[in-house]
């Protein structure tokens, strides 16, 4: 085992893959020599070459496209989005085609690809690039989307994503880049569609996407000093999404609060609060709850951007608003 | 600025009223004059409205239906879009929370637009035993109908149940679903027979023998609906306090009946025939006049002569004794009252009598003429003075003139009055059972005044 920073862990994942399958490219904007914006390709130009580190025109239409031809061609593309806001630019390509050329075909072709990009609120990344977008790509059917918090996650993750028939959105929260954590030395992966409980607790069930497994981490710490125990999940994949994990944990606490930093309207919370109370009904003692990011575009203003998005002391809060019902 | 929303006043005897049932609920959105729930009070079931407008909220824990409730009680509040109830203030959350619980209530918008600190509230409405809660009660046979909730808006909670549990209470008896039936059909409390069979299984059987052991089993066991406990208060206090005395006299009441039958020719197009009953309003509340210690009543420690008339009717309906009121008898035409009085009894008759219908009368007429009863001794409707029992109107061989041994037959009527010697002595009574039975032997003597 090591330590090893999210970032670190990607990286050691996607080399290990371009090594293991030469059929494995990344295509995106600065990340051939210059390493990529988030240092998601250092060092893979001088090891690869400048075939399989594509950069590429301000076209993300362009790249998607033929990326997706790519891989239904045999190859295995990576597109870095970089800021996964710009997937917008790609949005027509990658839900018409990447999503549908598998039903289309009947099976014949497949569609190994994977789009990563950062999301997320924070570093005054401003409005058009701090958008989370996975409920968006959740909702559509063809596509798998993975949300990891820690690098070991991050690490087993998008090595399945990158041998994944499918096509895998991978994001990666930018405030989750430099967290800190063991990876083991040995090769290892982790499937699709299995939460972790990533803390035990008894008196209520928090399901926490992200960066928010961090941030509600820190206020069960708070909690803790008073006796309050909370056990924590994180789903890793958005879908397909675990939900025995999470009935299994509310069965047990009897409370389900879903912390997302993403907007509440029609978001993973609503999801997972629909299914667990049509699953979980008779299991719980109080309505679920949701606590999620302003509904509203991002502010640039550091005080502003923190007042949108729960942290740990409005989770904290909203743990023991769940406990009074 | 929340209102409140009290239980009313329906009638000036009116101490409690039965909540019927809220016809709008928690979180309603009440316009001025709608509905807002229903009251079953003296001898009446009546709708009450909203005198004001906003979202209604109804306190958790609030009483059920079929629960008395103090006249001037607070039920409910009606509060404005945003206004957080007064019983949701200071609710029992712990003091950080409460800012983060103030919240929502100060954005009149549903949480669709929730701000990053706001809790979405999922729940709607005042549930009164989460899902789970309701399993574990089921798991481990606890009545959580009895148990009171911790939870926000006083939610039965799986605590609350736990601790139910834990409680050493008597086991509730096993019975099995057609013993409890037969049981209540029976009207055997179920219960009290587990009683007796400590750890056995309650079954038919022990209902059956239960019930034999119960004498006059046979009869049909009702529960005392509202009304009928209301009439058994008010009959035995007037039995109980009143001083009554029952005069009776007959009646010569042939030409009372031509009267109403020329009436009845006469405006067989244009109206309301009159009842006997109506011609005998008019005719009392004209005696009544010249007879004010009758039109009486106790207030306290005094008598009030009362100035105008208001006649109650004893009426026959299907919850029991109603009595309605025509006002002002003493003013009003054969043909006003004939009017008035159909609708009361038809009102009455069919449960949708009004407050104010049943209020307020000076004097009862009973007639009990249509069963072939021709006298007996009505029970006075406190705290009114006297009450007029109208026998039948029946064809009798009378003497009419005892010199000429003159025989014919008449109309023949038996009228009963009980009046409150406490009010009222022997003699003024018999007096004015005079004027009556002379007015009705000779109706011209009233009929045009």
């Amino acid at each position: 085992m090591r330590e090893l920073t999210f970032s670190t862990a990607t990286r050691e994942a996607l080399t290990e893959e371009m090594e293991r399958d030469p059929a494995v490219f990344v295509m995106g904007e600065g990340i051939g020599e210059r390493g990529g914006n988030w240092g998601t390709t250092v060092g893979l130009f001088e090891r690869f070459g400048p075939m399989r580190l594509r950069d590429t025109p301000i076209v993300e239409r362009g790249f998607t496209g033929l990326c997706t031809g790519a891989a239904l061609v045999g190859g295995r593309p990576v597109v870095d989005f970089m800021f996964l806001d710009f997937l917008l630019d790609g949005m027509g390509e990658i839900i018409n085609q990447t999503a549908k050329l598998q039903y289309m075909s009947n099976g014949r072709l497949t569609m190994p690809i994977v789009f990563r990009g950062c999301i997320g609120v924070g570093h005054s990344a401003a409005t058009h690039h701090s958008g989370n977008y996975y409920p968006m790509l959740a909702h559509v059917p063809g596509l798998r989307v993975v949300v990891p918090s820690s690098p070991y996650d991050a690490k087993g993750l998008l090595k399945t994503a990158i041998r994944s028939n499918d096509p895998v959105f991978f994001l990666e929260h930018k405030s989750v880049l430099g967290v800190k954590g063991q990876v083991p030395d040995d090769e290892y992966l982790i499937p699709f569609g299995e939460a972790a409980v990533v803390r035990e607790g008894r008196d209520a069930t928090v399901v926490a996407i992200g960066w928010m497994v961090h941030q509600t981490l820190k206020s069960c710490d708070e909690l803790a000093k008073d006796g309050v125990s909370i056990e924590v999940i994180d789903p890793r994949t958005i879908s397909p999404l675990d939900t025995d994990t999470m009935l299994a944990s509310v069965k047990k606490t009897g409370r389900l609060l879903i912390v997302d930093e993403d907007y509440g309207p029609c978001s993973v919370g609503a999801e997972i609060a629909a299914q667990v109370t049509a699953k979980g009904f008779d299991d719980l003692d109080a309505p679920i709850m949701r606590i999620n990011g302003a509904f509203t575009p991002v502010p640039y203003a550091p005080p502003l951007e923190a007042a949108v998005v729960p942290n740990p002391t409005s989770i904290a809060l909203a743990i023991r608003d769940l406990l009074a019902e | 600025m929340a209102v409140e929303v009290v239980m009313p006043r329906l009638g000036w005897t009116m101490e409690t009223g039965t909540l019927a049932e809220w016809i709008k609920h928690d979180g309603d959105v009440i316009a001025e004059g709608d509905v807002l729930f229903a009251v079953e009070t003296d001898k009446v079931a009546q709708e009450v409205e909203a005198v004001d407008s906003g979202i209604l909220r109804i306190p958790p824990g609030s009483a059920l239906p079929g629960t008395e409730i103090p006249v001037g009680a607070v039920m409910a509040y009606l509060v404005q879009p945003g206004e957080a109830a007064p019983f949701e203030q200071g609710a029992a959350a712990p003091a950080p929370t409460a800012a983060v619980a103030a919240a929502p209530a100060t954005d009149p918008l549903p949480s669709a637009n929730p701000a990053p600190l706001v809790v979405t509230e999922v729940a709607d409405g005042v549930p009164t035993i989460s899902p789970r809660a309701r399993r574990i009660a089921g798991e481990l046979d606890v009545d959580w109908t009895v148990i009171s909730g911790t939870g926000r808006t006083g939610r039965i909670v799986e605590r609350d149940v736990r601790a139910a549990a834990a409680q050493p209470v008597a086991p509730r008896p096993r019975v099995t679903p057609v013993a409890r039936r037969v049981a209540q059909q029976a009207g055997v409390d179920v219960d009290q027979v587990a009683s007796q069979l400590p750890g056995k299984r309650i079954t038919r059987a022990d209902i059956d023998a239960a019930t034999s052991a119960v004498p006059e089993s046979d009869g049909i066991v009702q529960p005392i609906t509202q009304i009928r406990r209301i009439i058994a208060d008010r009959m035995s206090q007037s039995a109980h306090t009143a001083a009554p005395v029952t005069l009776t006299t007959e009646v010569d009441a042939t030409e009372l009946a031509q009267l109403r039958e020329r009436i009845k020719r006469d405006i067989a197009e244009t109206g309301v025939t009159p009842s006997y009953t109506d011609l005998l309003i008019r005719l009392v509340a004209l005696a009544l006049l010249d007879h004010p210690q009758l039109n009486a009543s106790f207030s306290g420690d005094t008598i009030v002569r009362h100035q105008a008339v208001h006649v109650g009717i004893a009426v026959d309906s299907e919850q029991g004794l109603l009595v309605p009121v025509v006002r002002d008898a003493h003013l009003k035409s054969v043909q006003r009252i004939a009017a008035e009085s159909s609708q009361l009894i038809a009102r009455a008759r069919t449960g949708k009598s009004k407050a104010d219908d049943l209020r307020g009368g000076t004097f009862t007429l009973s007639n009990l003429g249509m069963y072939e009863i021709d006298a007996f001794t009505p029970i006075i409707n406190l705290p009114e003075c006297a009450i007029l029992g109208v026998g039948r109107i029946v064809a009798r061989q009378v003497v009419i003139d005892e010199e000429r041994e003159l025989v014919a037959i008449r109309k023949m009527m038996t009228l009963s009055l009980t009046f409150d010697h406490r009010l009222v002595d022997g003699a003024p009574a018999a007096r004015f059972l005079q004027q009556v039975k002379r007015w009705i032997e000779r109706p011209y003597g009233w009929a045009t005044q």
